[in-house]
């Protein structure tokens, strides 16, 4: 179904609903009014085949409207994608939520609600997300002034006072404890929660009934810094996005970029794009793997993983200069061409760490406790991880074959010979967290795999494309995604027309599995769920940004 | 026997009636004091440089060093880390039970510091040769159970409490298959003392109750098992979840209470070593040597004997030692109803079915007859097979990496790991 | 039946990890002990294009502050101010590497290589203003826009040992030989020839 397709029938269901179609943008967008998005959305989803709300972005118009745009993919259908927009008075922002209809939109709103101040009518729980419950202000808004302290703790590093005591706000004092029930606090200071992340635990014994994850810890505002910045110089902060996949929310960002300024790539810089991005797959995958070890009590296998992991820095040391912030992306390439002596070495190193997969999987992948601890535990059903917006390994661990190297391709990934694999219920049922462990592993087979062909395939020619110092940017939007370890990388940039983009918006995997957590974990115990949190592969920058 | 020894040094020093003196009472709780200090310098001894040899050992199977720079090759590693926890700040959270928080170290270690008493280090070396050292031994380690529970308690701390109550379900529920293991070497010796259990056995590895009978065999995995279990170590370390509840039941504890704690841990490693050789391996039995020998020699010559059967002992609790450490750093842990259904639906059944076996097989096959030699010869055959298709697996996992590795010339940051040290 | 297989997988797959643990335990580790008892100085070992801290050979610094401009943090702060001759002096360079995030975008513009990161990556100090480097004394001239085809960079390191506070504290193998060691080129291998041991990087933009 095209795009004009979706629009007739839209028009044909809301009638004046439906105030303008973009087509200019990359992503040509439908625009409805306010009160019409609730119904538009029940229609896309149940009729027109829309599963998943992958994005849901507030963009500051001042002085007179903030608008809304929900991107939506059809994963499971056929209808593609789809953009819808509104626009809101910027005094009294409100629309109507859709959580109901995607579950994605929960967090979503949650977020927007807290940066800009946009919201949700109907929300079933409509608090702060990333910032303390008593924070004044929505930051992402262009009139914000920053506050010089919060509750004693200054805000900039200049004229500042030592502190000596820290009042605690309120909501941290005293935390409700529910009748019968047990509250721990599986606090941000926690060897397995991967990161500075804070789950309230309610549970009655060792069973948990309900876990609420607390985020925001970790949250340093890059999307408001990449308003500040040029649009170069946001490559190093795409770094610590996701920090285990540094080249991959590098190569979302200058593919957003040069979407929207219209740079093309030349095909030796695309090349070595993909040898870096899966090379940094493998890497990231390493760590998924051995930490869920690690957190289930088996310290052996991890370290053995760091081990080859430490090889996978050497090779990136050679690479790009540094071990995991790696900024090797520009707009328009790569930074540095890769020499020989450096592929040489990495095929050298891929011969030798298929042979120490095996040994891992004798170690521990085969091991019967570690099964126990893993198999029927935190299934995901398709529809669930679909309405959660989940993606990478958790979804295709599912049995949902939806990556976007394959779906929705980009750079050479076309030419390349790979399989996804597809949680199959190895030893439990099909979407538990043993399928998604166990789809990590075979995907750095295939990592494996597509290195060797895109180093056997490396053309001749440039690495970078010649782009102006200072990059202005006619105005537009796009929204260009890639393929991370934790799922789906994209970056949505809206720009107009100056060196600084107006609008940034992150799309981690990471952030919407975390809801998943409160979601799967009733009736689970304790030491389930660290396997939960290790087998989603939940890392605190992503969440947080 | 402290008490007339007191009265000879008050007599002999002092030149007083000790009968008459009032302060002999002192001399006597002296004597005791100087004694326990001693016994705990011993204590001290073996578990100290357990740490040492475990953090080694660990370190080579991550490929990696252990501790290598305090002392020689890190052998005092154990002394600066003891150094270190008694210079700590004593913290004990305001809300917890003062008394109980105090006093739950003691009762932890002085569960392990008993279990000393029993331990037969040599042919005549041992405290005190109880009538029912055995029991005494299974019945000294439920103190531990207690300390732990009030650890965790008294902490006020939600977080220990889970390791607190964790570890009373585990220890307790695991003290039945371990004592039913036991059990069948108390039938097999006819006694429940450590010295006539190993005087049952002999040096010679077809004379241990290891290979007696396949049951005992069996019973000797069980026992292993349900003391690795019983002494909150990996794949049982819930208590102590270290990437869950961080530290356990201990997790409040600094400075030298933890200290307590940490020390009875690896204690007790070395204890149920000592246990499970001094039950299945024929403890200080030298092979070859009969214990007559041992105990019709004189002078230097019996020193000698004592001194070689030590070091038998040593080798083979240290054997058992390493095998409980390679357990921990390569299996993870259970979760708490696994280790529970474990024990009830898979020890306990298989501890009654090896006790009614070895019941059997000891009414009926005669001592020294053929079949009894049969049986023998089943159980070596047995571990013989167990041990090959071990050795070959691990030379397998060590070849298949080696050749591929030589390709790569080991270069600047590279590492060539296939030249032993 | 269900109870033996349970048995059976149970020891056969902890049999397989113990020997792949007992197989470790033969080999050699892989640890370097760092840094005293290692071959050579870590910081030789590093590849040409590390990316350590920043160090900037003044002799080089035309002043055109395309580095300042940037810097996506804001952590190069450079004065250039006219002389009593006429000309142009720096008068301040600093770098603050405890904000640098060790990018690389700032030495990519400089069009004679003065700023360049070297591999050098210890720099601990007491004192968080101990971590600006200011790497201007007194006024210094700037240099002509051709003095790179002129003037040889100082090799990587040697002026951060003058500008790091305790700098070359920590024990360790005596650092190589100064050899010069070319900054990356940005063009591709297959085009450009070798750059000289002393190349500069001109930025392919106008």
């Amino acid at each position: 179904m095209t795009f004009s397709d979706l629009v007739e029938r839209l028009k044909a269901a809301l009638g004046d609903g439906v105030v303008g179609v973009d087509e200019a943008h990359f992503d040509p967008a439908v625009r409805v009014r306010p009160q019409d998005v609730k119904q538009a959305c029940r229609l896309l989803r149940d009729t027109l085949g829309m599963d998943t709300l992958r994005l849901l972005t507030a963009i500051d118009r001042p002085p007179e409207s903030i608008e809304v745009a929900w991107h939506l993919v059809s994963v499971r259908g056929d209808t593609g994608t789809l953009v819808l927009k509104t626009t809101l008075p910027r005094e009294a922002p409100k629309v109507a939520t859709v959580s109901d209809v995607w579950a994605s939109a929960n967090w979503f709103e949650r977020e927007q609600f807290d940066l800009l101040g946009v919201i949700f009518e109907g929300h079933p729980k409509l608090k702060r997300l990333m910032l303390p419950e008593d924070w004044v202000g929505h930051p992402l808004r262009k009139d914000y002034v920053r506050p010089d302290a919060y509750h004693g703790i200054p805000t900039s590093r200049e004229n500042v006072t030592p502190v000596r005591t820290v009042s605690v706000p309120e909501h941290v004092a005293k935390a409700p404890e529910t009748e019968g029930l047990m509250l721990l606090n599986m606090g941000p200071h926690h060897p397995a929660t991967h990161g500075v992340l804070n789950f309230l635990l309610e549970t009655d014994g060792e069973i948990v009934r309900r876990a609420t994850p607390d985020v925001g810890y970790l949250h340093r505002g890059i999307e408001k810094l990449a308003e500040l910045n040029a649009y170069a110089g946001t490559m190093p902060y795409t770094d610590r996005v996701d920090y285990l996949g540094g080249m991959f929310t590098n190569q979302a960002w200058a593919m957003a970029v040069e979407r929207v300024a219209g740079i093309e790539v030349p095909r030796r810089a695309e090349f070595c794009r993909v040898i870096a991005c899966e090379l940094n797959r493998i890497a990231s995958h390493l760590i998924a793997t051995g930490c869920m070890a690690m957190d289930l009590g088996a310290y052996t296998p991890f370290i053995h993983w760091l081990r080859e992991r430490e090889t996978i820095n050497d090779l990136m040391e050679r690479i790009c200069g540094a071990r995991l912030t790696y900024t090797y992306m520009r707009l328009g390439g790569v930074a540095r061409d890769i020499d020989a002596a450096t592929l040489d070495k990495l095929l050298r190193w891929a011969d030798h760490f298929e042979v120490m997969t095996l040994e891992f999987d004798r170690l521990i992948t085969t091991n019967e406790i570690f099964v126990r601890r893993l198999a029927t535990i935190a299934t995901l059903q398709p529809a669930d991880a679909l309405s959660y917006a989940i993606v990478g390994p958790n979804l295709r661990a599912s049995g949902i074959p939806w990556d976007l190297r394959r779906s929705e391709p980009y750079s050479v990934y076309p030419e390349l010979e790979f399989d996804i694999p597809v949680g199959q219920g190895w030893r439990g049922r099909v979407g538990d967290a043993y399928d998604r462990f166990k789809v990590r592993l075979q995907e750095m087979h295939q990592s494996l795999r597509i290195l060797r062909q895109a180093i056997a395939m490396l053309p001749e020619g440039e690495v970078r494309a010649k782009v102006p110092r200072v990059l202005k940017v006619p105005a537009n939007e796009a929204y260009a995604r890639v393929e991370a370890p934790r799922g789906e990388a994209g970056f949505y940039v809206v720009s107009d027309g100056t060196d600084r983009p107006w609008r940034v918006r992150i799309r981690t995997g990471c952030f919407t599995a975390m809801p998943l957590i409160e979601f799967l974990s009733p009736g689970l115990m304790v030491a389930d769920i660290v396997a939960l949190i290790g087998s989603l592969d939940v890392i605190a920058p992503e969440v947080d940004r | 026997m402290l008490g007339s020894l007191a009265d000879r040094i008050v007599q002999a020093l002092l030149g007083v009636d000790p009968a008459v003196w009032p302060y002999t009472w002192l001399v006597h709780l002296g004597l005791m004091v100087g004694v326990a200090l001693l016994a705990f310098i011993f204590i001290a001894l073996f578990a100290g440089p357990v740490t040492w040899v475990e953090r080694r050992i660990a370190g080579r199977m991550m490929s990696r060093i252990g501790p290598n720079r305090v002392g020689p090759q890190g052998v005092l590693q154990w002394l600066a880390d003891g150094l270190k926890c008694f210079l700590k700040e004593d913290l004990i959270p305001a809300e917890a039970d003062q008394r109980m928080f105090r006093f739950a170290p003691y009762l932890v270690f002085g569960g392990y510091m008993a279990t000393f008493v029993v331990l037969p280090f040599g042919a005549n070396l041992v405290a005190a040769d109880l009538d029912v050292g055995l029991l005494y031994l299974l019945a000294v380690g439920g103190l531990v159970v207690i300390g732990i529970l009030m650890a965790g308690w008294s902490s006020n701390n939600k977080w220990a409490l889970f390791g607190g109550i964790r570890s009373a379900a585990q220890l307790v529920s695991y003290e039945i298959p371990s004592a039913f293991a036991l059990m069948t070497v108390v039938l097999a010796a006819g006694t429940l003392s450590m010295q006539g259990i190993v005087r049952a056995q002999g040096g010679w590895p077809w004379e241990w109750f290891l290979f007696k009978n396949p049951f005992l065999f069996v019973a000797f995995f069980l026992s292993l098992t349900a003391s690795v279990a019983e002494s909150n170590r990996t794949p049982f370390d819930l208590p102590e979840g270290e990437s869950e509840l961080v530290a356990g039941f201990h997790v409040e504890y600094s400075g030298m209470r933890f200290l307590w704690f940490m020390f009875a841990e690896w204690g007790n490693l070395w204890v149920i070593s000592a246990l499970g050789s001094v039950a299945f391996l024929g403890g200080w039995q030298i092979p070859g040597v009969s214990p007559d020998t041992l105990g019709g020699a004189t002078g230097l010559g019996w020193v000698g004997w004592q001194l070689l059967s030590f070091v038998v002992f040593v080798l083979k609790a240290s054997a058992l030692v390493a095998f409980v450490i390679q357990l921990r750093w390569t299996l993870p842990r259970l979760r708490v109803d696994q280790m529970m259904i474990v024990c009830w639906k898979y020890f306990v059944p298989l501890a009654l079915v090896c006790v009614a076996g070895v019941l059997v097989l000891l009414v009926a096959v005669p001592e020294g007859g053929p079949i009894d030699w049969m049986l023998r010869g089943a159980s070596m055959l047995a571990f013989a097979v167990l041990v090959a298709v071990y050795v070959r697996r691990t030379r397998a996992a060590y070849l298949a990496d080696r050749d591929l590795y030589r390709r790569m010339e080991g270069k600047e940051l590279w590492y060539p790991p296939y030249r032993l040290p | 039946m269900g109870w033996l297989r349970n048995v059976e997988r149970s020891v056969l797959s902890i049999l397989d990890g113990l020997a792949v643990t007992l197989s470790w335990t033969f080999r050699r580790p892989v640890t370097l002990q760092y840094p005293d008892k290692l071959e050579q100085r870590t910081q030789d070992a590093l590849p040409p294009g590390y990316r350590g801290i920043l160090e900037v050979d003044l002799r080089l610094c035309t002043g055109c502050l395309l580095c300042e401009k940037t810097c996506p943090i804001a952590c190069i702060d450079v004065a250039v101010e006219k002389n009593a001759a006429g000309g142009r002096d720096l008068t301040r360079f600093d770098i603050d590497i405890s904000r640098c995030m060790y990018c690389g975008l700032c030495s990519e513009p400089c069009p004679s290589g003065a700023i360049a990161h070297s591999a050098e990556f210890e720099a601990t100090a007491a004192s968080i203003d101990d971590l600006t480097l200011h790497f201007v004394r007194s006024p210094v001239p700037v240099a002509r826009p051709k003095a790179s085809e002129t003037i040889e960079r100082a090799p990587r390191g040697s002026i951060l040992k003058d500008v790091i506070k305790g700098y070359g504290r920590r024990p360790g193998p005596a650092p190589r030989a100064a050899e010069p060691i070319p900054t990356p080129a940005v063009e591709p291998a297959a085009t450009a020839p070798a750059a000289e041991p002393s190349a500069t990087e001109k930025e392919p933009t106008p």
